[in-house]
Parts: structure tokens; sequence; C-alpha cells
């Protein structure tokens, strides 16, 4: 006789099969899915065999007494069936699969026992309820929160990650008025504003599934991929520009603005350093303590673009080959400004004093000592 | 006599004759913890009034450990080259002794206070959240031993309780110190927010009927405001400590000047929570002298309207004067001006606090019980602080006297002799009413001389130390910056240490009080200071559900005028009703059903986790994670219960149908 | 208190006279006691010693500028508190309970109330007016004559005084502990620091301005007179924040220009064959690895350059290429000059103090035995990070000198090395 515990074991012979049988098909890894999932089968067949003769799991005619209206519908059965179809899957195509699934079983059988246990607690069904969902609700809601928050964060990334930022912050717009309209709907209650907001929820949720997969497919927009490929972080060396989106405005964050040193001024053809506290007393050497991270400013006041260029000193290989040291702003646009940090450990030989420059224009310098 | 009720109805009859099992049965260890007596009826409490009462005890227990900090601190200054600690001991001790006085003292205190009395105050039967209230008080707890746990792991915090970066960085300060006290911090600034959220509804919503926001009880106006300041300080400093325990623990650069960044962001960020800060101190002392001070003058408080007022506008104000404790790091000249007059400007507010305090006392008729000494030693105390802090409002003047024992001195005459005298005066004047039992006042007069005497022993020299040049935070001073004569830091240092322990003499005989006099026979009468306000209108200690009745006001100062009656000939006050016929007269009235919340797990476990996430973000991320789970389940276990526990969980009734049981 | 009954549960049965009476005159005398101690501070504060740091001693233009507005203040504040004290005082005697009848319940009096506040209002005004003409005025920068990088690092002061022709400063001068200026110049300093926050505090000469990493502050500081001036460290930072002191000296223009040239003579190294010579070959093996001394030559002739930023967290130690000029090491903490050479300098009126000054450490002056107990075990005498098993966190650099094993016979070698650099 088909009853509770054995038709557990025939859902999963026959959803096994099935997955057989589509693996099958869909994949040419047939000697390994084929001995896996056919040892499976027969097993779970076994088993279904084995309890369907017994009646083990089967609710009694005693504990049916008691329990009043006994077990009713439960999805956990099928669910476990799933797991293991994921596990035997897995085995043959990806590990992760495997552990998914065996996270599947094990949720359902904890859900699985709860259910049991509950369904026999009392002869009244709507305790037998509350009793189990004061096990399983706070396991449950988070659980079912967290899956779904992480889906539509998922979907929502995606397309935020492909279209343009100014599509972006109309589009974060619109997502977050909607939200407001449909929970103020929702908080207002009455039967026709519920099916409106209800409606506008799962037209979101259409919207929002149609366009995480099309924002997927598509891939990012240009200038993030491109920023990637660029290192958009990492600081270019002293040559030409290779990054288009570097970011052009450090000098504007309030902490190097408060922090500088000196600004260095490049001015009608004039390379000039002034101090922080003698900002009015132009100064062409600067002093600047040695190992301590300095902040100078440099001020492009000039007609054409313009980059400063900090020499440190001459770099000796164990090969005698020799190389510049160096350090530089981006080139900046007339009126802009651009901060350039220093951290200079040693002081500079006598005979050759650290300097700031700037590229292509000759004959103006500021010293640079480090005591 | 009310009944607080259980919802109604027997043991449901089932077909067959068979009954439903018991809940204990049923539920095992998920049934409510519904029991009234016990260890169990503590820790699982929603009521105001236990939780007030464990807020105290831990407070006053946090407050020893402070001061004991407090006296080893000038142990080791009492002579120059002190050998008591060393270095690191001392700078551990040091910032230790704020963290504990401020944060697991002072606002603790308040709170214990605040939850006490203000629902009592404004008639209502608990505050608004009764299971917010309680997981706040676990949170203090676990935090206050987190942060402490520091000591026994390898050294506490040393980098001064204002932990300025990037001193308080992982290269500074390699202990853990500093990890157990950013996030211990963030664990009590838990209970601080979800108080403070508790509190504003509870007043806004609860208050008794024909009780207007301008006949509140002024100590519930202080508390009302202070919430507001918590609301909005709290997450100050979130953010910092979150900032300091990434940069900390993830290697986050937000104050590495190497990556560009400002270590005076920390500055700014902590002194925006941390002046707020100052006025959450010190606003609810200011309310409990400013009970005190009437009903011991036999008088209403002399301007109710403008302290209220006054005591927002130092709520308001207190937002835009943080600087001037940055006076010293650089500004620039104009914000140090504007932060400098700014600070002038608080200063009058807090002076209106003083004339009105002086004023009610104008014109009564004095009674100096031992509430009444402390409320009076405030006043005198605090005036002193205030007026030395007007001094250094003054920047240029500020540029000398900060980091100086001037104002080491200048805060401590503000919070020992404002914040913790008006604590000390509602210990005496609301003991009765919490323990029925009156303290000993020729105890408590001693008790109050000593501190007292100690206090301006220890912190009076301290002004003289630092206008002398002694800087704070120095583990030791030595004989060659101490200056010639018999006036110098060897002697102030000398007076301070010994006045430190005549302090530590005064706050025993408050211990010793409680001791004798909890066990004494004999219960305080109904009203033994003739009182004003409505929480005196119930029993002493109050029933579970506060008041039999609600009462209905129509005068600020409720109870007074319920006893007395002006002669209109005289002008003068007649009595007219005793306490005690008052309080019959509102039981004859009693309510018929009244409905209590349910005393829960779920706080203490969600309080539980945040000590289990804390200590795995320190040794090992995968403990932090299982907290996380607990945490979370604990959240939606809470979420999911009802505030009233359903008749499952209850015993069934007794035979006969009495709903005897209450749960509360 | 005589018994423990409720006070005032029934009026007049508790408010007996001479119990009340007892505690009004305990009251006013503590009244008065409280009143006084704004004065009391005052004056004691100023006259009683003579504290090196003292705050309320100026000696020079810009801490008398806080001076003039700091006194007045103290004075206004004084006279509110004694009012105050008086008013509650006389309520408290006034107004006891002496059986009189509870009185009316006014609620306040506005007239009163708004005057009480305007008073207190306008006095803050006028001195807010003060005090922003002296903030304004000590933050100039445009009129001072010497610029002085100041950088402060756990925990000693470094000091570099940038090429400034007009003071003979032709090539960078660099030191530490003490800080040299001619009197009665305006000079500016300009502050940062290597590692955590630190505050620089003269108090004879200005107030405390911090030296916060990655920023440049500025402190303007001016003496009257030649003269020693102390200061201590203000903004708490680690360890050994108690042992980071700081004297300012105060020089004639003359013996300025005099200990410029100093500073900027060549390296002379010791003759051959004397213990000093030896000592120069000890520093080249151990402190060298920190600690510059400009013009010195190793072995094979190439100039020995310090790498502190391979071994200390901070990247520098203080050159010691003048250390006898300055009375001072690790930080100002320990003197170099016996008491009684040390008392010579410090106690010299203004006229005598140059000269004093620029004798520098003297082989009879030089106090042996600190410097020594600093070379046998420096962490022993001052706290630091300088334990190797603490060293996790910045990668294995000292936070301060460790402990370098010198031997008894190397330490000898160093006393007399170092005593050659005057």
């Amino acid at each position: 006789m088909v009853r509770t515990g054995s038709r557990h074991f025939l859902g999963l012979a026959v959803v096994t099969g099935a997955a057989f049988l589509v693996l099958l098909f869909a994949l040419e890894q047939l000697a390994l899915a084929g001995v896996a999932l056919s040892m499976l089968v027969a097993v779970l067949a076994l088993f279904a065999w084995f309890s369907v003769h017994s009646g083990d799991g089967d609710v009694s005619a005693s504990e049916a007494a008691v329990a009043g209206p006994g077990a009713g519908a439960a999805p956990w059965p099928a669910v476990t069936a799933a797991g293991v179809v994921l596990v035997a899957v897995g085995l043959v195509v990806d590990a992760v699969l495997v552990i998914g699934g065996i996270v599947v079983m094990l949720a359902s059988l904890a859900e699985w026992l709860v259910l049991a246990w509950s369904e026999r607690s009392s002869a009244d069904p709507g305790y037998n309820r509350d009793a189990r969902g004061r096990l399983l609700h706070p396991i449950e809601f988070p659980v079912a929160a967290a899956l779904g928050l992480g889906v539509v964060i998922f979907l929502f990334s995606r397309i935020m990650l492909a279209i343009d930022k100014a599509s972006g912050a109309l589009l974060f717009i619109v997502f977050g008025t909607l939200i407001l309209v449909a929970g103020t709907l929702f908080a207002a209650g009455g039967g026709g504003r519920r099916v409106v907001s209800a409606a506008i929820v799962g037209a979101g949720a259409v919207g929002l599934l149609a366009g995480g997969v099309a924002g997927g497919t598509s891939g990012l927009r240009a200038d993030l991929a491109e920023a990637r490929e660029e290192g958009h972080y990492l600081h270019p060396e002293c040559g030409p520009e290779r990054a288009k989106y570097f970011d052009k405005h450090a000098e504007r964050t309030v902490s190097l603005r408060a922090s500088v040193a000196a600004i260095v001024e490049m001015r009608d053809g004039a390379l000039v350093a002034r101090l922080t506290g003698l900002e009015d007393r132009p100064q062409s050497t600067l002093t600047i303590p040695r190992s301590n991270p300095t902040t100078i400013i440099f001020r492009n006041e000039d007609g054409t673009d313009r980059r400063l260029v900090a020499n440190l000193g001459v770099k000796t290989f164990e090969d005698g080959s020799t190389e510049l040291i160096q350090d530089c702003t981006q080139l900046i646009e007339p009126g802009a400004e651009h901060a350039l940090t220093l951290t200079i450990p040693k002081p500079a030989p006598a005979d050759a004093p650290y300097t700031l420059t700037v590229a292509g224009v000759e004959g103006q310098a500021i010293t640079l000592v480090v005591p | 006599m009310a009944i607080i009720e259980r919802p109604l109805g027997g043991a449901p009859a089932l077909p067959g004759g068979a009954s439903l099992p018991t809940p204990a049965g049923t539920y095992g260890v998920l049934r409510r913890p519904v029991t009234t007596t016990g260890w169990k009826s503590w820790v699982f409490t929603v009521d105001h009034k236990k939780l007030g009462i464990m807020y105290g005890v831990t407070a006053m227990f946090f407050f020893i450990v402070g001061g004991v900090e407090a006296l080893l601190i000038r142990l080791q200054l009492a002579a120059p080259d002190g050998k008591v600690l060393n270095a690191d001991l001392y700078n551990q001790m040091f910032t230790m002794h704020a963290t504990t006085m401020v944060f697991l003292f002072v606002m603790p205190m308040a709170a214990a206070f605040a939850n006490y009395f203000v629902p009592l105050q404004i008639g209502a039967r608990d505050v608004a959240f009764p299971r917010i209230n309680a997981f706040g008080f676990w949170c203090l707890l676990l935090g206050g031993i987190f942060l402490n746990a520091a000591w026994f792991l390898g050294g506490a915090a040393d980098g001064g309780w204002f932990m300025y970066a990037p001193n308080s960085g992982p290269i500074f300060s390699p202990s853990h110190g500093v990890d157990f006290w950013a996030l211990g911090l963030q664990i009590t600034g838990i209970a601080s927010l979800t108080g403070a959220v508790n509190l504003i509804v509870t007043v806004l919503n609860m208050r008794a009927p024909g009780m207007s926001l301008l006949k509140m009880p002024i100590f519930t106006w202080m508390i009302f405001v202070v919430q507001f300041l918590l609301v909005f300080a709290m997450p100050v400093i979130t953010v910092a400590l979150f900032l300091l325990m990434f940069q900390r623990n993830f290697g986050a650069t937000f104050f590495d000047v190497a990556a560009g960044a400002d270590p005076l962001l920390w500055q700014h960020l902590f002194w925006i929570f941390g002046h707020p800060e100052v006025y959450i101190l010190i606003l609810p002392s200011f309310g409990i002298i400013s009970e005190v001070l009437p009903v011991f003058s036999r008088k209403p408080l002399f301007g109710y309207p403008f302290v209220v007022f006054s005591g927002a506008a130092i709520g308001f104000v207190g937002w835009g004067v943080w600087a001037h404790h940055m006076f010293a790091s650089g500004l620039g000249p104009v914000s140090v001006a504007v932060f400098s007059v700014a600070t002038m400007a608080i200063a009058v507010p807090t002076g209106v606090k003083i004339i009105n305090w002086t004023l009610t006392m104008w014109g009564g008729k004095l009674v100096f019980s031992t509430a009444m000494k402390f409320a009076i030693g405030l006043i005198v105390l605090f005036t002193i602080g205030g007026l030395s802090g007007v001094t250094h409002s003054v920047a240029p003047s500020d540029t000398q006297q900060t980091d100086t024992y001037y104002i080491v001195a200048h805060f401590h005459y503000v919070l020992f002799g404002g914040a913790i005298f008006g604590l000390f005066s509602g210990f005496y004047y609301w003991w009765p009413k919490v323990f029925g039992k009156l303290l000993d006042e020729r105890l408590g007069s001693w008790n109050f001389w000593l501190m007292v005497i100690g206090m301006n022993m220890t912190f009076g020299p301290m002004h003289i130390l630092g206008l002398q040049g002694q800087p704070r935070r120095m583990y030791v001073w030595t004989d060659a910056r101490a200056g010639e004569g018999v006036f110098n830091f060897a002697f102030w240092n000398m007076v301070a240490s010994i006045g430190s322990f005549i302090l530590a003499v005064g706050v025993l005989c408050f211990l010793v009080n409680v001791w004798i006099t909890s066990r004494r026979p004999g219960r305080a009468p109904l009203d033994p200071w003739n009182a004003r306000s409505l929480e005196w209108m119930t029993s002493n200690p109050p029933k579970e559900h506060n008041f039999d009745a609600i009462p209905t006001v129509s005068h600020l100062d409720e109870f007074f005028h319920r006893k007395y009656e002006e002669d209109p000939a005289t002008h003068t006050m007649r009595q007219v009703a005793t306490a005690e016929q008052v309080l019959a007269d509102l039981e004859s009235r009693a309510d018929a059903h009244i409905h209590m919340p349910s005393p829960s797990y779920w706080p203490v476990v969600v309080a539980l986790a945040l000590p289990i996430i804390a200590t795995g973000l320190i040794y090992s991320h995968l403990v932090a994670v299982a907290g996380g789970v607990v945490l979370l389940l604990g959240i939606y276990g809470w979420a999911l219960e009802p505030g009233t526990a359903p008749d499952s969980d209850m015993d069934p009734p007794a035979a006969g149908g009495v709903p005897a049981v209450s749960h509360g | 208190m005589s018994h423990a009954g409720p006070v005032g549960a029934r009026e007049g049965s508790v408010g007996s006279v001479p119990r009340v009476m007892r505690t009004v005159r305990a009251r006013a005398r503590r009244a008065a006691t409280g009143g006084l101690v704004l004065a009391g501070a005052a004056a004691l504060a100023g006259c009683a010693t003579d504290a090196p740091q003292d705050t309320w001693q100026p000696k020079g233009p810009n801490a008398k500028i806080i001076d003039d507005l700091q006194k007045p203040v103290f004075a206004v504040a004084g006279i509110v508190g004694v009012l105050v004290l008086v008013a509650v005082g006389w309520a408290i005697w006034r107004y006891r309970d002496r059986g009189q009848p509870i009185p009316a319940q006014t609620h306040g009096n506005p007239v009163l109330e708004i005057t009480l506040t305007v008073i207190p209002a306008l006095i803050l005004t006028v001195i807010g007016i003060f005090t922003f003409r002296t903030v304004l005025e000590l933050a100039k920068t445009d009129d001072t004559e010497l610029v002085i990088n100041v950088t402060g690092q756990q925990w000693w002061w470094e000091y570099d005084y940038p090429v400034q022709e007009e003071f003979g400063i032709t090539q960078p001068i660099i030191t530490s502990g003490q800080l040299v200026f001619p009197a009665g110049t305006k000079v500016l300093l300009r502050e940062t620091s290597r590692d955590v926050i630190h505050s620089y505090w003269i108090p004879a000469l200005n107030g405390k301005r911090d030296a916060v990493p990655g920023r440049v502050h500025t402190l303007r500081i001016e003496a009257d007179e030649p003269g020693i001036y102390a200061g201590q460290c203000t903004e708490f930072c680690g360890l050994s924040h108690a042992n980071m002191r700081m004297e300012a000296v105060a020089l004639s223009d003359a013996d300025f220009a005099a200990w410029v040239a100093n500073q900027q003579e060549a390296y002379v190294a010791p003759a051959a064959g004397t213990l000093a010579k030896a000592g120069e070959e000890v520093f080249l093996n151990q402190c060298v690895r920190c600690h510059q001394v400009n013009g010195l030559l190793r072995a094979d002739g190439t100039p020995a350059i310090a790498a502190p930023d391979e071994n200390v967290w901070s990247g520098a130690a203080p050159n010691l290429t003048h250390l006898m000029t300055r009375n001072t090491f690790a930080g100002a903490m320990f003197d170099l000059l016996t008491p009684a050479c040390r008392e010579r300098v410090w106690g010299a009126s203004s006229a005598d103090f140059g000269e004093r000054y620029l004798a520098g450490v003297s082989a009879d002056c030089l106090d042996e035995n600190a410097l020594r107990a600093w070379l046998r075990n420096a962490p022993a005498v001052k706290p630091m990070y300088a334990n190797p098993t603490q060293l996790a966190a910045t990668g294995g650099k000292y936070r301060g000198m460790p402990n370098l094993g010198l031997s008894e016979a190397d330490i000898d070698k160093l006393v007399a090395y170092l005593l050659t650099r005057q």
C-alpha cells in the first residue's frame, strides 16, 4: 500500500529516472552519469519496495485517532528528490551543484522532521500549525528573505552595470518611486488599491527579471569594461596619458585640500612654490621632511596642458644599468589642479639635488630639500 | 482591585473527551517564560521597572570599576615619577576610566532613572516597546562586559576615550584593546539608540489624559531632550567606530595619510558625537534636581517653560560647538573664532538653568534632606565648572589650557559635580519609591559631605595644576617641570590624590547606607517627601502595572495639587488630602482591564549574539558568522512572536475559573 | 541629621531649628569656600610657584596677547561665580524651613527671567568680540621673519631650518630636542608629524598647536628676551607621551649667528688612535643605521647615509651631528648636563644666557649616567615599542630606539665619540 513513507522513495526514483533521461540526451558524459544515476535509481527503487511492504513510516491506526486530521499535503518529498537529482547531476557537471543538492536535502529533511512532529502534537490542526511555525518561521522567513533579496540585488545590479550612468540615475529614481507608491498603497490597504499595488509589484518583478536577464547577457557598459582593462586605480607612470578614466579630480577631495604642504604654481612660464603658511611669499626651494608623506598641489596657470614631475634621483641596478626615479601628476588643462604625494626616505646627494620640474619647460625648477 | 488579564477561555473541549496537551508539555523550551518569580522573572522580564533596577545595578557596578581605575591613576600621580603603574597600564587606565564612567556609568544610570520614572511620571503602564527595552539593557550589560574583557585578553584600549586616529590604528595600538573598545561601544550604542527611540515614542504617545507637553514633569522633559540628542548623536559615533573597526580589522585606510586620508576626520566625527554626549550626560541630572528642588522648596520650579526651552536650546546649540574640542588641532582662524563664539552662546541657556534653580529656592520653605543637599551641591559645583568652561570657550586661552589638568578640573566639576551629584540626589529622592525603604539620612549626610570635600580636594587643585602647565594623560610628571616653592605640582598632586580617597570613602558611605537600610525592617511611608509628580501617586514600590487607574492630569505637579489647595486669603497652600487619600481615591476607580506585555527570551538571545559577532570579528570570522546566524534567527523569532503571549502559552486557569495568574 | 525619618513628611516635626542651623552654617562655609576656588586658583597659580610651564607667565608677545585676553575673562568668571554663590547661599539661609507656611505656587517671573538671560548674553558678546580679534591676530603669518619646520614623531621633535641667507643659513640645518631661535624675531613654525598627532606647546611663548600627519600647521612664536623655555607634547601620542618634551632656546642675534655658524661647520673626524676614533667606528657599525652625522665617512671613503626609513616606523631618528650643542637627548627627556651645569644655563640672566648656552656640553659638564643608561638599554629607561616580539604590526620596524646590546667597552668609546659632536 502506497502511504506516507513509501511515497517518498517512489517519487525519488521516478524523478531520478527522469533526470537520467535528461542527462542522457542533454549531456554527453554518458558513462559517469549513467553509472551514478542508474545506481541511484536502483537503490531508491529498492528502498521504495521495502517501504511499501513494511509500512514503515506510515501513520498507524492508533496514532491516526489522536492525530485527528492526519498528515496533510507537503512539498518536502518532492524537494528532497530534487536535492538528490541535484547531487547526482552535480557529480557529473560541477561540485557546486553537489553542495547545493546536499543543502536542499538537509533543509527539506529538517522541514520534514518538524512537520511530522508538529502534525502529531495535538488534535487541533491550528495549534499544530502554530507549533510548527514557532520553531521554523524564525528560520524560514530570513532564509526566504535573503534568497529573495539576493535575487533582486543580483538582477538589479546586472541592469545597473549594463546601462549608462545617466539612465542609471533615472532608473533608480523610477524604481524608488514605484516602490514607494506600491508600499504606500499596500499600507493604505483597501481591496481595490491592493489589486493595483499587487499589479505594480508583479509588473516590477517581471520587469526586473527581464531587465536582469537582458543586462546580464549584454555585459558591462563600455566605460566600466574599459576601466577594468586599464587598471582604473593604478597611478600611471610619467609618460603619455594611458588612462582616459584616471581620477582627474583628486584635488577636490576635502582631505587633500586640507593637507597640502605647498601649492606649486606654473604661471606665465615661471614655476613657484607657495608654502602653507607663507602663501604670499613664493619660494624656489621647498623643504620637506624625509620619510613623511607630503602632499603638493600642482596648479597649472599656464596657457597649455602641463604636468609636474618630481625628479628624485637615479636608481642603479646591480647590473650597472640606471633608471630615473620620477613621480608626476596628470597632464592637466590650464586652470586645473592636481595633487602629488611624495614620500622621500633619504636626502639627496649634495651634487644632485631633487627637483620639481614641469615637463616640456626648460630652466624652471624648484629645489626639493630633504634634510 | 484591578486584574491583569490573560486571554480568557478554559481548555477547549475536544471531540471524544481528549484535552489539549499543556503548554509546558508541548512547547518545551519554546514556551514563553511567563513565570513571575525567580531569576527567570528578571532575565526575561520586559517590565520597565525591573529593567530600570537592572540598569541601575549594572551602572553602579561599573561606577565602582571606574572609580578603582581613577584611584589607581591618582596613586600613580601622587608623587613624581610614579611607580604604581607602567606607561602602558596607565594609558589603558585613563582610557578605560573615562570610557567606563561615560558609557557604562553615567549614561546607563540616567537610563535607569529614565526607564523607571518616565512611564510613572507620565502615567503610563510601561514603555512603548517593552521587549526592545529589555534588549537595550542586555546590550548595555554585555557590551560593558565585552569592553572590560580586554583587560584579561592582552590589555584594554590605550588610546584615550577620544581615541584619536591614527594613534588608534593597528600600527600604534597593536593589542586588541582598541578592537574590544570599538566593538563594545557599538554594542552599548545599540542600547542607547533603542532606548532613545523607545522613550521618544513613549513620551509622545503614552502620556496620561490631560498631560500636555507643557504639563509634563521636568525630569521627563529633560530625558525627552536627551533621547533626541541620542538619536542624532549615536549614529555619528557608530559610523566613526565602524570606520575604526574597518581600519583595524579589514585594512581600510580612512585615517591613513599615505593613502590620501586626513586623520582630522576622526576628530570631527568623534566630537560631533562627543559634544552632544556631554549634554546627554548632564541633562538627566538637571532634570533630577529640577524635580528635587521644588519638592524640598515646597514651590513649583521657577520658570518651568524657561527651563524646558533652555534644555531644548542646549540640545540644539550643542550640535554647533563640537569644534571647541579642537581649537588646537589647526582648524583655521575663522572656524576657531566662530566655534568659540558659539560655545559662549551655549553658556546662556545653561546659565538660565542655574538662575531658575536659585530662584526656585528663593521664597520657598527649604528642607535640607540629603537629596536636597546633593541638588544644591550640583548648583554650586556646576556653576564653578560652567564658569571655568567659559574661560576656555575663549579660543586663545583654550590653546593654553586644553590638554592640561585645567580641562580635567573643568569637566570633572561639570560631570562629577554636575551629573553625578544629580544622580546621587536622585538616589536619595527616589529610593523609597523604588525599593520601599528610606535611605538613612545621617549616613546620607556623611555621604554628601565627604563627597563634596573629596571632590573639591581632588578636582579643585587640578585647576591650578593645569594653569601651572601640567598636561593631561601623562603617566608621570617630573620634578624638573614641577616648579619651586611649596605650592608646586608636588603639593597639588598630593592634595588631589588624598582628595580622591576621601571621595571614595564618600561613595562607600552610600553603599553602606544601601546595605544597612536594606536590612532594616519597616517600609517607607507612601509620600515621604511631600512630592509633587505622578510617580508618587502609586504604591511604594509600584505595582507591576504602575497604576490601578490612569489618572487624569489637570496641573503641572498634579499630585501636589491633589493634596493642597491655595488659601484665597493668604495665598499660602493648605493641605486638603493626604497622599493615602489621593491614592485610595484613585484605586477606588480601578480599571477593569489591564493588558501587560509578556516576558520573552528573544531580547536576551538577540543581545547575546552581538558579543559573539564582535569576538568573531577580532579572533575568527567564522565565529562572527555563527553569531550572525544567531542574531538573524533571534530577530525573526522576535518579530514573529506576539507582544502578549497567546492563551496556549499560559498555564491552564486555576480551578474555579478565576484568572488569578498575572504575567507581565 | 539625627534620625532617618521621612524629612518633611510632616511639616514642622522635622525641621528642628538647631539641626537646620548647623546645616546652614556649614553650607554658608562651603559656599564661601567654593566661591573662592576660581579666585584662589588664579592667585595661587600666578604667584605661588615658578613652574617652567606656567600658562600665566608670558615671555613673548604672542603669549602676552593670550594672557591679556584670559585674565579679564577669569576675572569676569570669578565675579559672576561669586555673585551666583552668594545668591545661592542667601537663599539657603533666608528660606530654610523655619515653620513658615507653604508659599504660593508661583510659576516664575518672565521679566526677571529675560533680564537675567540677557545680562550674561551681553557679557559673553563682549568677550566674543575680543576673542574674535585675538584669534585672527594670532593666526597671522605674513609678518614672520624666520621659518622653522617642526616635525613630530614618537617621541621626539625634529627641527629643520630651510636655507635663509638673511640669518646666515646657507645649507639646511637639522636638529632636535631644543628649538634654537633669535629673541625678538617673529618665528613661524610649520608643524607636521610623521606618525600620530602630537602637539607643540611652549606655554611662555604661545598656545599649543597640533602637529597632524599629512598636514602643515603654523604657529608663530617670539621671545622677548634670550632664555630657555620649557614645553611638552600635549596631544596624547602613545606609550611615552609623558616623555616627549621640548625646550625652546632664544638667543640674541649675535649668539644665534654663532649657533648657526657652528651648526654648519664641516665634520672633523676624531684624531686617529683616540678613544673617540674607536667610538666613530662603533657609531659606523651600529648607530648610523638610523642616526645621521653629517659629513661622516665610512672606512672606504663613501658618505655614511643613515637609513632610518628601513629600521624605524616613523622613518626618522635624531641627527647627531651636533649632539653636544644641545643640552638634552631622547626627546628632551634626559639631560646631558650635570645638575649643576644645567642650573647654570636655566638660572642664567638673559644677558649671560647666550654665552652659557653656546658653551654646549663640555667633558666636565657631561652627565654620563643618563647617556650610558640609554646606550646600554634604551627601552628600559623610556617606554618604547622596541621589543622585537611586538613589532609584527610594523613589519619589524621599531618605534623608538631598541636595545643594541652594546658592550661596556663600546659604550665608553661611543660616549667619547659623542662628546666630540660639538
